[in-house]
């Protein structure tokens, strides 16, 4: 639509990034459009931005009921979950650089849908995977928000949600396959199988247990800080 | 170690990066979880003693990057509770 003085508009740019397996191979170079959606002023551009995302120590908790239940964790994660949030709020954005409209080149766009940038984008995106979760008969944890459960009987599905990756696991395969249908249903997932890397977290899951570690990230933290080729010592603290 | 240590200070900017880092491991590793802790109750004003102590755990660490915690199947999940008080006494 035709450019009004008085309306907020928010500019947006390009951003470039290659995606790198875990030897460091270029996979996949990604373009994203996001807003520049700093300084804003609540109350007119946006209300409520709060959005919970799971603990660690919830993850943790999770692994550990899951190994004494004698059930696998799996993972999926949301393809750009953010652009799935609507938006309560009026918002413009100007036109993506190097893809101007010669035509009308004082148009802007009005917003339907949440943009990467953007202040609420992560409550948008939490809202509605909240709402259609809760419409398909899942419920959310008392205590902790983020957990989501669904009991049948003696069976119960489990899932965490860490904004766009959703970690779940179940005593019954089909309540899994039905979860992972909803999702496949209402938004576009990657089924990334078994969980075996989650926020640095290195997981194996055996057959009499379960192994969690962050070998990675420990040895990417001692190249951080120049330590890679220090002394070993035997205790963390100094002993007297 | 204290808050008042003697000593050149140092960038605590350096420290506190150190210092968050460390947190973020301590979610596999308990065993760091006192050095670290104790080292983070010297962020506003860090002295080379306590980057000394904070890169000792770094040392550690270098020894025992691969291990982490294990689940066995068959635990027990009852919870139990230690407490250390002795009320001043």
């Amino acid at each position: 639509m035709h450019k009004i003085d008085d309306m907020n508009i928010i500019g947006t740019k390009w951003v470039f990034r290659n995606k790198m397996d875990e030897d460091g191979n270029i996979v996949r170079n990604k373009a994203r459009l996001v807003t520049k959606g700093y300084n804003k002023e609540e109350g007119i551009d946006f209300d409520e931005i709060y959005a919970p995302s799971a603990r660690l120590e919830v993850v943790r908790l999770l692994l550990a009921y899951a190994c004494m239940c004698n059930f696998k964790l799996h993972q999926m994660d949301v393809k750009s979950a953010f652009l799935n949030g609507f938006l309560n709020e009026e918002m413009y954005v100007s036109q993506p650089p190097k893809f101007e409209d010669h035509l009308y080149p004082n148009h802007v766009f009005k917003l339907k849908k949440a943009l990467y940038g953007l202040i609420q984008a992560p409550r948008q995106w939490y809202e509605r995977l909240n709402n259609f979760l809760l419409s398909k008969g899942y419920a959310r944890g008392a205590v902790d928000k983020t957990l989501v459960i669904r009991k049948y009987d003696n069976d119960v599905i489990l899932a965490q949600v860490c904004v766009d990756d959703i970690i779940f696991g179940s005593n019954n395969n089909t309540l899994c396959e039905e979860f992972i249908a909803a999702m496949q249903g209402e938004f576009e997932m990657s089924m990334m199988g078994e969980l075996t890397y989650f926020l640095g977290l290195q997981l194996k899951q055996l057959k009499h247990g379960t192994f969690l570690n962050q070998s990675k990230y420990c040895f990417n933290l001692l190249k951080k800080f120049k330590m890679k080729d220090c002394k070993e010592v035997a205790t963390p603290i100094t002993i007297n | 170690m204290d808050a008042y240590e003697a000593g050149q200070p140092v960038d605590s900017t350096k420290y506190r990066g150190l210092i968050g880092s460390l947190l973020y491991l301590i979610a596999s590793r308990p065993d760091i979880q006192f050095g670290v802790c104790l080292c983070a109750r010297f962020q506003a004003n860090p002295k080379e003693s306590h980057f000394k102590a904070a890169k000792r755990i770094l040392k550690y660490l270098k020894g025992t990057t691969n291990v982490g915690l294990w689940y066995p199947c068959d635990s027990n999940i009852s919870l139990s509770g230690f407490s250390d008080s002795d009320h001043a006494g």
